[in-house]
């Protein structure tokens, strides 16, 4: 049954999905008798509050008691337990975060920096901003936690210009915990001492590329940097740094909490999987119950799209989905029943990336699907490197002349050409290779679109002509 | 060294190269854009893709990557395939990638010819257009009279930013926009601010910036004819390719050099070249020059000349613009006694100063290249971005040294130009400017001061007295600015301790000084200055070298007792028992240059067996550049003559005068007496206003129409060469060159026939009877120099037109014009290739390679010297060495200041890159560029003064009086009135001076409202004068440095 719109407000704001047909099985956020630190380490306190914004609230909740532990222990055990918990970056390359911060320049006496990279600016992607909104002080306390773990000085959280909300609230936060001691010189009356700031970039989504957000950071043109060296050793200002995703630092207190062996622990409830720890995983598209939900790893697309958005509305059916934002390949239906964790989107052929599912329904048409998308990844290029610069735009208007009916034959093997050319090595950062990913799998999945857009534009069957291993005459 | 494994050949390359420029070393053709050996690798174009195995194995599978050559060191037993399909097809798709956008306007566009992406293009194959849609489009600036704009044919390759800010310093060129409208401009129209603008149009790899001095008068590069020749712009000694169609100079590129100027010019070197192109130019000799000139044949000319000189009393002014040729055929037409330089006895005791200094012992003296590898630099008293610019440009590299050893310390290529720049962030090598103006090299400056040229000497002896002091264990040196001051030292005492600390400390320190504030006192400042560096950093490594000896003395014997106990050990089986601490493994200590990891290293355990070594960067040597005003003028000091004024003193008949602007030298007033009565024969390839009193004028060649050998301010001497033969266009051109007319008339006075028919003859005269500048020889081969039998060709192969373009003047076509002085030819038959001698390289060409990337044919390694050595002599290399001595400072006299009350004026001269070169303004282009010729005085004097910017004062100085319209400035020696130099005629700036306020003269109104305009733009550009500047003190010093700018 369908709600109305208003309906679906109110319903979204009692914190439920959209739709009935969730009811039974998930609030978004859990609810307060399973929901706890153990088992929802990012989300828990959602399950009692809308959003945690206020110290004392956030204190009430277990808030800062990783940090005084953290206090009262080495740097160096800090960052063992994070290395040994393996966090696998949540912004998208799943690099874990203790093997990161181990690559740090050793202490030299000078400035060394903590970036949070909260650029989110993934096309469907919206788990940052709810950690960042509704959670400021996590995000906060794991950064003060990996700051003491590398040593470093001063902290940026990187936000998206027009993550507004979340910045008002990360500085409301940041403003109460340095009149209280939290923040700033000898952090609770220990030799730690860190400073933290807000800096909200002018939304590009290449300031996402953690040496591009430096650069962006120090007020440079948002060009991605050579590597190496890495920021760990000559990041921002030439210092040390180490840039980490929000959920990859929202993840750190917990672990402080309970161990890393705990962390490790979080996908036997499932048991399919050795990813630790829980995610953000997300649907959006059309299903009946677009959102977000804290799940350990081990559960499958089908699971997320069925049981947690409901599945697909009425009257659609599923044709492709993207695991994790705009830059990961499209799966299709057959790959319904694969784990969402790292490894095993990798071997089906795609990236995990931000886990976020995007659906496509049979409805849609691949090509101007990817011309969208396309258009976006060639807007947002920094405009650097030769083949993402001007491999981009190619890409833009051929899709754009076969959408409009306009297409030769030859096209999209032109377009494979590109995504040849652009891809992982051959250009200067990651940003082109992205945006062929979904275009290399529309192609391989969905190639008879392309080809029947063109066929119609040039007159000829070129279907037919290529069963037929025809010479196609144009 | 590194070796490596390319295409299945093993080969041996620099370990400290990249890749890419491993590869073209070695002659493998790799395309590329970003990269360029000046500026380094950023891997934005990847266009250099090679393939990259693992090892042997991982090869002969065919299972490499693709690698962007120029971001990858090569290592030992790399296997790389340069001719891999996957690899080849990637550079042919960026190419066409590239193409997408850039425009098929090759037949219009100025760069095809010697276009890099057109060469690059072709190398990758790219040649079928399968992209259908419309380009993207820009709109252009306006930049000016120099360098046209043409947006849309820009790649985006990044190499003009990178050269204009990271290189060249420069502030007003940018990169705006992202993803493919990325667009490369100022912030809005309006001439580039930079002194090396130009090289743009060279660095830019297609036709974004062009020389649009050559484009009023266009022609392929293909199409000219070219000389190797050197710039005569100033004393730098830049080498210059210099083309040629229909008897005109078209156009002025760099000539590669690996010691001098590399790949870069500066402005004037580049576009001030008009003057050779002049209408006015005398081509006939003339005569009745006062009232009516006529024109006379070459016979007349001559007979009359001589019959003027015949049992005459002859003197001769030469002239430090013309060629030693020249000069030497002048001298011996007048007499070694007659002869004069064409130096006013100031002028010239400056420069055979710098001859003195550069001449003695214990004094290193720099090329320009060389100037890049030093760590500290102190400027006293010469704005060498106005008067030797190209230097100015190596010196802004010498500054980034200490990005350089902090990249090296963090593992770091020095061609990783991001990498390194970020490493280093803003870090520079110490430079000291003190000056009487600001200068454009403030702004790498970790001090920059404001002083009268007397306190620039002062200052001078004193940090020569402040070196002396110091330690001589340079562990005990420390830095004064981190001690407490002390209250009885003056400012001046203050900064001159700064100074010597950084000398001293620095790997290889260098003094740059010059002749351009007319102080015999500042160039010795600078030479003892420099003793005393050379001498304290001698004692400093005497005395390191005791210690490490001392320290490894004591390592050798702990090492000899441990041997024994050892043996002990093993002859007793017992264990000693500090085993533990004497095998735990000593951490290995490299060299740091951070404080901080110093400090740390210091915290570990002492490392008792490790031996230690000196620090061999260290270099004992101080080095000295002394910059001189004209090109040749160090070359005339050396063939030696007298002055202007000692020469014109002596009883003569008759005056021979040649290529001299005699008003450089002596007042035109006082010039104008002395000539009354006398014979006068002038010689020069420009109509200048004092040749109204000349009785004949003799039509002189220009560098382009001449051969001739200069020797720079570094004392390399270096042979120019004849671009084309003028007669050829014009048959009845009279023009020749100045040595050819002075030995003629002197022939002809001797009742001798010529016997010197070629060049070759008068530098063997020279040579002959000046020993000092014996081996000028060697700068070129001579004129019997072959390779393969064959002369060496001016023209490109495919150079064309020449049966049509003479049909206007005749349809008969003449023999090519021979050329009997040097082994050049006036054609494209002859030998055109890598091999030709460094020296008489005419253009950069090799087959595929069209641009001026093609040096790097020539280079024995890409961005190193030439295949046979860089061209020029360095004659002071040569000279017998005199002895060090001690230069005194001068007693300080009463100074004088500017006093408005009385009317009293100090001058100083203030020089700009045009307007301070004679030959440069007298170039139409350039005349328009002029600034407004207006005093400088400082913000503080003009407010004490009661005076405002755009006021007019009046300066009676040397019989003259001179009203000119104020411009106020941030900086300049406080209580000096700055002056034009080269706008206004003021030979000795020192003589007594009156000043007073005038109205504004009628006519100059609009003048002033541009004087306005101008000032706020300095103002604007001079924004971060403002602010952090500080008072420089409260010394007993009536006029200390006054005003000091920490960066």
């Amino acid at each position: 049954m369908r709600l109305t719109v208003s309906e679906q407000i109110a319903r979204r704001s009692q914190g439920k999905a959209p739709s009935q047909l969730n009811d039974q099985r998930i609030a978004i956020y859990g609810d307060k008798a399973t929901a706890t630190s153990e088992t929802k380490p990012l989300t828990w306190r959602l399950a009692h509050h809308d959003a945690v914004l206020d110290l004392a609230t956030y204190q009430s909740l277990r808030g800062f008691e990783a940090l005084k532990m953290t206090l009262n222990q080495s740097a160096d055990a800090t960052l063992t337990t994070i290395k040994e918990a393996v966090v696998k970056g949540r912004g998208g390359a799943g690099f874990p975060a203790g093997i990161k911060w181990s690559l740090m320049a050793p202490p030299d006496g000078g400035p060394r920096y903590l970036v949070c990279n909260a650029d989110e600016m993934e096309p469907g992607t919206f788990k940052d901003r709810l950690l960042m909104e509704r959670l400021p002080f996590q995000l906060i306390e794991g950064m003060l936690i990996s700051a003491y773990a590398i040593g470093a000085t001063a902290g940026y959280i990187f936000i998206r210009g027009e993550y507004i909300l979340a910045a008002e609230r990360l500085n409301a936060a940041i403003d109460e915990l340095k009149t209280n001691n939290l923040i700033g010189d000898n952090i609770l009356g220990s030799d730690f001492s860190f400073d933290l700031h807000v800096h909200t970039g002018a939304g590009r989504y290449i300031c996402g590329e953690e040496t591009a957000l430096l650069n962006c950071l120090e007020g440079r043109r948002a060009n991605p940097r050579t590597k190496p060296p890495f920021p760990q050793v000559a990041g921002a200002w030439g210092r040390p740094t180490v840039v980490n995703n929000v959920e990859t630092l929202n993840n750190v207190p917990a672990i402080i909490l309970h161990g890393s062996q705990w962390y490790q622990d979080l996908p036997k409830v499932k048991g399919v999987t050795e990813t630790p720890g829980t995610k953000l995983f997300g649907c959006s598209g059309l299903v009946n119950d677009p959102g977000l939900w804290e799940l350990p790893f081990g559960y499958t697309a089908r699971e997320i799209i069925e049981d947690f958005a409901g599945g697909m509305s009425e009257g659609r059916t599923l044709k492709a989905w993207l695991p994790g934002g705009a830059s990961t390949d499209f799966l299709t239906t057959e790959h319904l029943d694969v784990v969402m964790d790292f490894d095993t989107i990798q071997k089906a052929g795609s990236r995990m990336g931000t886990g976020l599912i995007m659906v496509v329904d049979e409805q849609q048409d691949m090509v101007p699907l990817l011309r969208n998308l396309e258009i976006f990844f060639q807007r947002e290029s920094c405009g650097f490197c030769t083949p993402c610069r001007d491999g981009l735009p190619w890409g833009v208007k051929l899709l754009t002349a076969i959408n409009d009916g306009e297409g030769q034959i030859g096209d999209v093997e032109k377009l494979e050409g590109l995504t040849r050319d652009l891809w992982i090595g051959k250009t200067f950062c990651a940003h082109a290779p992205g945006a062929m990913e979904p275009l290399m799998s529309a192609i391989k999945y969905f190639r008879p679109e392309f080809d029947q857009k063109i066929a119609q534009a040039v007159g000829v069957d070129v279907i037919d002509a290529a069963a037929n291993q025809q010479p196609i005459v144009e | 060294m590194a070796v490596i494994h390319i295409d299945g050949t093993t080969v041996e390359v620099d370990s400290a190269d990249n890749l890419l420029q491993a590869c073209l070393s070695l002659g493998i053709d790799v395309p590329y854009f970003c990269y360029h050996p000046a500026l380094g690798s950023v891997g934005s174009c990847r266009q250099c893709a090679v393939k990259q195995y693992m090892n042997k194995e991982d090869m002969e599978a065919g299972r490499g990557r693709l690698v962007m050559s120029c971001m990858v060191a090569p290592s030992n037993d790399m296997y790389i395939s340069v001719t891999d399909d996957e690899a080849k097809a990637f550079r042919k798709s960026m190419v066409e990638l590239l193409m997408t956008n850039h425009p098929h306007d090759c037949p219009t566009c100025e760069e095809g010819g010697h276009c890099h992406l057109q060469d690059m293009t072709y190398m990758s194959g790219h040649n079928t257009r399968r992209y259908r849609f419309t380009k993207r489009t820009h709109h252009n600036q306006e930049l000016g009279p120099f360098i046209a704009h043409e947006m849309n044919r820009c790649i985006a390759c990044y190499r003009c930013v990178r050269f204009y800010k990271d290189y060249a310093g420069g502030e007003d060129l940018g990169v705006y926009g992202s993803n493919n409208r990325v667009y490369f401009g100022r912030d809005k129209d309006g001439q580039f601010e930079s002194e090396f603008s130009g090289n743009l149009t060279e660095v830019c790899p297609t036709g974004v910036f062009t020389d649009k001095t050559h484009s009023e008068r266009y022609n392929r590069k293909w199409d000219m004819q070219y000389a190797p020749s050197i710039c005569h712009g100033c004393s730098a000694g830049c080498n210059i390719s210099a083309g040629e169609r229909y008897g005109e100079l078209r156009r002025i590129e760099n000539r590669y050099n690996g010691e001098v100027n590399r790949y870069f010019l500066c402005d004037r070197g580049r576009f001030g070249y008009g003057y050779v192109n002049r209408a006015d130019r005398p081509t006939q000799p003339l005569t009745h020059l006062t009232n009516n000139p006529v024109e006379i044949t070459v016979d007349k000319a001559l007979d009359d000349t001589i019959r003027l000189l015949k049992d005459k009393k002859v003197i001769g002014i030469g002239s430090p613009r013309a060629s030693l040729e020249t000069n030497f055929a002048l001298k011996n037409l007048v007499g070694f006694d007659n002869y004069s330089t064409g130096l006013n006895h100031q002028q010239q005791a400056l420069v055979n100063k710098c001859i003195e200094v550069l001449s003695t012992d214990d004094i290193y003296n720099p090329s320009m290249t060389d100037i890049e590898t030093h760590d500290a630099v102190l400027i006293l008293g010469e704005d060498i971005t106005q008067t030797s610019s190209r230097v100015a440009l190596s010196v802004r590299q010498a500054a980034k040294n200490e990005a350089l050893k902090m990249a090296a310390a963090a593992q770091t290529q020095s061609w990783l130009a991001e990498p390194v720049q970020r490493i280093a962030q803003g870090a520079l090598s110490p430079v000291y400017i003190i000056d009487v103006t600001q200068t454009k090299l403030d702004d790498i400056s970790k001090v920059s001061v404001v002083a009268t040229p007397e306190d620039i000497t002062t200052l001078g002896f004193t940090v020569a007295e402040e070196v002396t002091k110091l330690s001589n264990n340079l562990a005990e040196i420390k830095d004064p600015t981190e001690s407490e001051p002390h209250s009885d030292g003056s400012a001046m005492q203050a900064l001159a301790q700064q100074i010597a600390y950084d000398l001293v400390q620095a790997d290889k320190p260098l003094i740059i000084s010059g002749s351009s504030l007319a102080s015999t006192s500042l160039i010795e400042a600078a030479a003892q200055i420099t003793q005393a560096l050379t001498q304290k950093r001698m004692a400093v490594k005497a005395t390191e070298h005791e210690q490490v000896e001392a320290y490894n003395a004591k390592v050798r014997d702990e090492q000899a007792r441990q041997e024994a106990l050892e043996a002990e050990k093993q002859n007793h089986g017992a264990e000693p028992a500090d085993d533990a601490e004497l095998a735990a493994k000593p951490e290995k200590s490299e060299t740091q240059t951070n404080k901080a990891e110093q400090d740390n290293v210091e915290r570990k355990p002492a490392t008792p067996l490790e031996l230690k070594q000196e620090n061999t960067h260290y270099q004992v040597q101080a080095g000295i550049y002394l910059a001189v005003t004209d090109a040749n003028s160090m070359g005339v000091c050396l063939l030696g003559g007298k002055s202007v004024e000692e020469v014109l003193a002596t009883d003569f008949d008759v005056i021979v005068v040649a290529e001299n602007q005699l008003s450089d030298a002596i007042d035109a007033h006082k010039l104008n007496q002395i000539l009354t009565g006398k014979t006068v024969i002038a010689l020069d390839h420009q109509l200048l206003d004092w040749h109204k009193d000349a009785d004949i004028l003799l039509p002189a060649a220009s560098f382009a129409e001449a051969d001739g050998t200069l020797v720079s301010a570094e004392g390399r001497a270096q042979r120019f060469f004849q671009v084309y033969d003028n007669n050829y266009y014009h048959p009845l051109s009279s023009i020749k060159e100045g040595w050819r007319w002075l030995h003629a008339i002197h022939s002809g006075l001797m009742g001798k026939l010529i016997d010197w028919t070629q060049l070759d003859d008068v530098i063997n005269a020279l040579t002959a009877t000046h020993p000092k500048l014996s081996s000028i020889k060697e700068a070129a081969p001579d004129a019997d120099y072959r390779i393969s039998g064959l002369k060496i060709a001016r023209e490109p192969r495919r150079y064309s037109g020449r049966t049509a373009m003479r049909a206007p003047i005749s349809v008969h076509e003449p023999m090519q014009p021979k050329d009997l002085d040097t082994s050049l030819t006036f054609s494209m038959e002859g030998y055109s290739g890598t091999q030709t001698p460094s020296a008489m390289i005419p253009f950069a060409h090799s087959a595929g390679w069209n641009s001026p990337q093609a040096w790097n044919k020539y280079q024995a390694k890409v961005g190193g010297s030439l295949k046979k050595g860089d061209p020029g002599v360095r004659l002071f290399d040569r000279q017998p060495r005199l002895a060090t001595r001690q230069y005194i400072a001068p007693a300080v006299t009463s100074v004088t200041t500017t006093d408005m009350t009385q009317g009293q004026a100090k001058l100083v001269p203030i020089y700009n890159i045009y307007a301070s070169s004679m030959m440069a303004s007298r170039s139409p282009i350039v005349a328009e560029q002029l600034p407004i010729a207006a005093w400088r005085i400082n913000n503080d004097d003009a407010q004490q003064w009661g005076i405002a910017n755009g006021d007019y004062l009046a300066i009676d100085i040397d019989n003259q009086q001179i009203t000119l319209p104020v411009q106020l400035v941030h900086y300049l020696a406080e209580g000096c009135i700055g002056y034009p130099v080269g706008q206004v005629s003021i030979i000795h700036p020192s003589m007594p001076a009156s000043v007073r306020k005038v109205a504004a003269p009628e006519a100059t109104v609009t003048l002033s409202a541009a004087m306005t305009d101008d000032s706020v733009l300095l103002a604007d550009e001079k924004n971060d004068f403002n602010g952090d500047s500080a008072a420089y003190g409260d010394s007993q010093l009536t006029t200390a440095p006054t005003q000091i700018k920490e960066v």
